[in-house]
């Protein structure tokens, strides 16, 4: 009977939330634009996040986690916002990076419930840098070497037999070079134009390997409570500047995050008893500026919110250190003279910007919009209102001022909102209304509306209004003691680089003439690529590589020739 | 120690109870998850006969493909009247209004639902349609709902709704139902009546009449029956 008991109880004890045997096993492969890098330059990235054991794209997972390491540890971290398994984004090498081989590890939040999650194994690849400007090396990251072989670009023949690649095998520098392409069983690749030289490649894995070990990667213990990040990132934050025996006095009540802009990135969360609030959201996009702050607390309060970082910093292998030779001095000079040119030119004209989700707090029909230069300037916010904005009005409720919306239901005008409005200055939060009642009109460019009961996590507005400044990043704006600022890595922005915006404007000495992470094609439809071909002439290798539909590599590696004209 | 044991095996189902990744998520998230993030559905603050939803103000489960992310057993109605879906949380008796500019479908039992102009533009009417046939080609049927006032009681028929009729409420809701014949190449067409449908296959017209009229022995298909008919048999799918 003591036996039964005991039994039964390790079964409830053990029985935090768990994911059933039938949960998702996620691997995440990383294709770069290149394998050679200077410190400086982007490294564009393309992920497959798929379905160890049935090798098919992720529905489960909104965000893969980068990390690059080198021998001396963590040197940065970027997130990837995901799609059906698929993500791309351009991570920035910073300008300062020491020149060495680092190791790309990519995850999932499911990864980090699995026992014995291999760090090293099929979701990682080697990636070199070299910094041109300083002297500053990985220490045990770097060989110098006496002779160096030479290196032959390796021709790999197509993974996948049935991909049909057209392109020509010459082109002129400065012109439009087209690429044509074709999988019969349709599926997802990434591509890539990049220049040789006689700088060596590092020697990674392709898609076929990684999709010959993924099944066999599946560890054989679940434990930890990470969530998958479903909808988009989960973000964790834990109350600070409090003493812990007051942590528990602030169960209950609401915090948000909100990224200022003039898009709807504001999240609610309710503080646990432990001082922990989760934040759902539907993946914040860009480094951002996080405005977080705690309600209904004294303002003057120094309690706030810090995000918990999600990223693991796992104890990862060194990779094999980069090999140096003065005979490479001439090929990295070159590149570094074009990674300059790049720099300061480029800025953001080279991307062309792929397709994100939205996160939909704002359905834009029925928003009413008053661009403030349309009117007469008045110097006094509660002139705006009473002047020329029949939708709001301000009361006084309870002793605080309560700017209130005029709700539309049923396509008729009907009551006022009283206590329950959300005010919000470039989509950040403004619980206290008189901040904005006595806002500077003059900073505002447009105040838009939303006559409509909306739900934003676990809070309930009737009725929403924006005040979007010239600026966007809330001029003048004073905040109570308990608000902080956070500075916040959101997952990247997917982006190809092509080359054909910038075409005349300025000499093009791109390394990577071509990079296109998601290409999507359609069981028997062809994809018609083009890029503007450097002016640098070279052999230039061609890289598709990805995944068919139904769940088979594809790899594929040509050269084509650039000469001057 | 027996009342102990049976307190602890009572607990047990809970504890067995794992779950998929979906479902741990959607559990934590609750009300957090963003498919009930939005705009709150108020209804309709007036008597009226009919009904503005699709078929019943009964709200069925489902499931729904919303902003590129996969939400199982919702609770999902259509107001009819107002072009919207609508989903409920268990937890709350409102209803939320999806964006339908990121509603790719949902389905409903066997029966799937699609936002038309998502994919052909304005071609189609603004609202959802009921996908009959999913072939190469495709036959959609769309159901939407005018708001009429028939304080005698005349059009109740057209209401096309089973619930009951109150005397004396003036206001009532009209279903009206079209179809829609999508080609394989995305040309898009109303049908209005059963020849529309033999005229998107000119060329075998003739043989394609002869076969549903043979289907037909006495008894008589309307619009929908009969261009299930011929989308199948052309698609080789009877």
């Amino acid at each position: 009977m003591l036996l039964v008991v005991t039994i039964i109880a390790s079964l409830l004890l053990a029985s935090v939330p768990s994911r059933a045997a039938s949960g998702v096993f996620e691997r995440t492969y990383i294709v770069t634009d290149r394998d050679v890098y200077l410190a400086g330059e982007q490294v564009g990235c393309s992920a497959f996040c798929l379905d160890a054991a049935t090798r098919r794209p992720s529905t489960v997972s909104s965000v893969a986690y980068l990390e690059l390491h080198s021998a001396e540890g963590l040197a940065l971290t970027a997130k990837i916002g995901l799609m059906d398994g698929r993500g791309a984004g351009f991570i920035s090498l910073p300008k300062n990076l020491p020149t060495g081989s680092y190791r790309l590890i990519a995850y999932t939040s499911l990864n980090k419930n699995e026992e014995g999650y291999d760090w090293n194994g099929v979701c990682s690849k080697t990636i070199s840098v070299y910094n041109t400007r300083t002297r500053e090396r990985v220490k045990g990251g770097v060989k110098v070497v006496d002779e160096l072989n030479a290196v032959a670009v390796p021709v790999v023949p197509s993974s996948s037999a049935s991909l049909q690649l057209e392109y020509p095998s010459q082109a002129v520098a400065g012109e439009v070079v087209p690429l044509s392409l074709l999988l019969p069983e349709g599926g997802s690749v990434s591509v890539s134009v990049f220049r040789e030289d006689a700088v060596p490649h590092r020697d990674n894995a392709t898609i076929e390997a990684f999709l010959d070990e993924i099944s066999g990667s599946i560890t054989s213990g679940v434990s930890g409570s990470f969530m998958p990040d479903y909808d988009g990132e989960v973000i964790r934050a834990h109350v600070a500047g409090i003493a812990p025996d007051k942590i528990a006095e602030l169960a209950g009540h609401t915090a948000f995050i909100a990224a200022p802009g003039n898009k709807s990135d504001v999240y609610y969360s309710v503080i646990d008893s432990l001082g922990q609030a989760v934040f759902y959201t539907g993946n914040i996009l860009g480094r951002k500026e996080l405005v977080s702050e705690i309600e209904d607390i004294d303002s003057t309060s120094t309690c706030h919110l810090e995000i918990v970082s999600p990223f693991v910093t796992p104890a990862v292998e060194a990779p094999a250190p980069l090999v140096l030779h003065p005979s490479l001095a001439e090929d990295l000079q070159s590149r570094s003279s074009a990674m300059q040119v790049v720099s300061r030119f480029a800025s953001d004209t080279l991307y062309e910007w792929l397709p994100v989700r939205d996160n939909l707090l704002f359905n834009e029909a029925g928003r009413i919009t008053y661009h403030l230069d349309d009117y007469t300037r008045f110097p006094l916010m509660r002139e705006v209102f009473v002047e020329f904005i029949p939708e709001i009005r301000a009361r006084m409720l309870g002793g605080r001022r309560d700017i209130q919306v005029r709700l539309r239901e049923n396509d008729v005008d009907s009551r006022f909102s009283e206590g329950s409005s959300l005010i919000m200055l470039d989509g950040v939060p403004v619980p206290d209304h008189d901040k904005i009642y006595n806002y500077d009109p003059l900073l505002v460019e447009s105040i838009n509306i939303y006559p409509f009961c909306h739900v934003v996590g676990p809070k309930q507005f009737d009725g929403i209004v924006n005040f979007v400044t010239y600026k966007r990043n809330l001029p003048s704006m004073r905040f109570s003691g308990n608000v902080r600022v956070i500075d916040f890595q959101g997952v990247l922005y997917p982006a190809a680089s092509t080359g054909l915006e910038v075409s005349g404007l300025y000499p093009d000495y791109r390394q990577t003439a071509l990079w296109h992470p998601l290409v999507e094609m359609a069981p028997g439809r062809g994809t018609h690529l083009e890029f503007h071909a450097p002016l640098r002439p070279g052999r230039y290798s061609i890289v598709v590589e990805g995944i068919t539909s139904d769940g088979r590599p594809v790899y594929c590696r040509r050269q084509i020739d650039i000469v001057k004209e | 120690m027996r009342r102990l044991l049976l307190i602890l095996l009572s607990l047990i189902p809970l504890v067995a109870q794992a779950q998929d990744d979906y479902g741990l998520y959607m559990q934590e998230a609750g009300e957090a998850s963003l498919l009930w993030r939005g705009r709150i559905n108020v209804g309709y603050d007036f008597l009226f006969n009919g009904t503005p939803y699709w078929e019943s103000p009964d709200f069925r489960s489902g499931m729904i493909r919303y902003n590129g992310r996969d939400y199982f057993d919702v609770q999902i109605n259509i107001d009819a009247y107002a072009n919207q879906v609508l989903v409920r949380p268990q937890s709350r008796h409102q209803a939320m209004l999806l964006n339908r500019d990121e509603v790719e479908y949902f389905i409903i039992g066997d029966r799937k639902f699609v936002y038309p102009r998502r994919t052909y533009g304005k071609a189609v009417p603004d609202g959802f349609c009921e996908v009959l046939f999913d072939g190469r080609a495709k036959l959609l049927m769309q159901v939407t709902k005018t708001l009429r006032e028939d304080p005698e009681g005349r059009r109740r028929s057209e209401a096309g709704y089973d619930g009951q009729y109150h005397y004396g409420i003036a206001n009532i809701f009209i279903r009206e139902v079209r179809y829609y014949y999508v080609s394989a190449s995305g040309e898009v067409k109303q049908l209005r009546r059963r020849g529309d449908i033999l005229k998107c296959y000119k060329d075998r017209k003739k043989e394609i009449r002869k076969y549903v009229s043979a289907l037909e022995k006495g008894q008589y298909f309307n619009i929908e029956q009969y261009a299930l008919r011929v989308l199948r048999y052309v698609e080789g799918a009877e």
